[in-house]
């Protein structure tokens, strides 16, 4: 027997058996593919949860950086109010000056009308 | 953009049912060669059963988004790769067994199965189903005597067919390796049953 003969032979024996395997057997195995089976649907609502996270993620991410930027405008608004304190209270004048400022305006103004 | 979402969501269904369908027949085609792989590898039903069931599942879960054309070495390597593991295991399970004075089970079970006493209910010619029958346990007990890496080389290129760089993929080694396990289990398999089948 050559060697395609011999393989030849090999192969319709193994099949063969394969074609004729038993009831159980062939239910076993329907019932295993099956099994498998129900994987891709599972696996498909995973690759929709796959899609919907990172979009989600990316939405947050634009509505975070939006609130960011909006709330970023009113502090620079805040800060100019605040540089003014700053200056007061670093200036070498006397708080006292500041305290009484109607007073010293007032003075002013009649120091204006004299003249 | 409600309907589009709709659409969108029916093409992923319709995707995946022909995803599904495309697995299905692919699993149908290989099951039986897979389990009689598995089954003469290893020398038992159950276990050749779930070793398939494995097998399945794998290729579910981790490539099923691959091409179609390459499910199957895919799925003999998964296959293959059970089958390792159960000998590593069961060498592992022998020596144990074998440390702690324990008998393998089955070694006292040396009875015939009386299932295998009935007669066959389907009517063949007796003398052609004992030819077969002796056939295939002759080509069985040959190829069970091969080491496992021989016998999956054999039973890849030989009865499933698949090309050397694909059994190459299956047994996850070279093309060269794959060349002389087969070549190598060929040439002891025509030795041992060149008297069965002259």
């Amino acid at each position: 027997m050559n060697e395609n003969d011999f393989l030849d032979q090999v192969k319709k024996t193994l099949d063969r058996q394969a074609e004729t395997l038993d009831g159980e057997t062939l239910s076993r195995l329907n019932q295993a593919r099956q099994s498998a089976l129900q994987q891709t649907a599972r696996n498909s609502g995973h690759s929709l949860t796959r899609t919907w996270i990172p979009m989600g993620g990316v939405a947050a991410a634009i509505l975070l950086s939006s609130i960011f930027l909006f709330r970023a405008e009113e502090m620079a608004v805040v800060s100019d109010s605040t540089v003014d304190e700053i200056d007061i209270i670093a200036s070498s004048d006397s708080l006292d000056l500041y305290e009484q400022l109607d007073f010293y305006m007032w003075l002013l103004e009649e120091d204006t009308d004299a003249v | 953009m409600q309907h589009d979402y709709i659409v969108g969501e029916t093409g992923i269904k319709e995707s995946t049912l022909d995803k599904t369908r495309a697995l299905d027949q692919f699993l149908a085609g290989v099951e039986r060669k897979a389990f009689r792989i598995a089954e003469i590898a290893i020398g038992n039903r159950e276990e050749a059963l779930d070793i398939v069931q494995d097998s399945m599942l794998g290729l579910v879960q981790k490539y099923a988004d691959r091409p179609s054309e390459e499910w199957t070495p895919l799925f003999y390597r998964i296959l293959q790769s059970r089958i390792r593991d159960w000998y590593r295991k069961n060498k592992v399970r022998s020596r144990w067994m074998g440390w702690l004075g324990f008998r393998k089970q089955g070694e006292d079970q040396d009875l015939e199965d009386p299932v295998e006493q009935f007669a066959d209910p389907v009517s063949r010619e007796p003398m052609q189903t004992l030819a077969n029958e002796n056939s295939i346990r002759t080509l069985e007990g040959a190829i069970q005597q091969l080491p496992i890496r021989q016998q999956q080389a054999f039973m890849l290129r030989a009865w499933e067919g698949l090309s050397v760089a694909d059994t190459a993929i299956a047994m996850s080694c070279s093309q060269g390796s794959v060349k002389t396990h087969y070549s190598r289990a060929l040439n002891t398999l025509r030795t041992e049953l060149e008297d069965h089948w002259p």
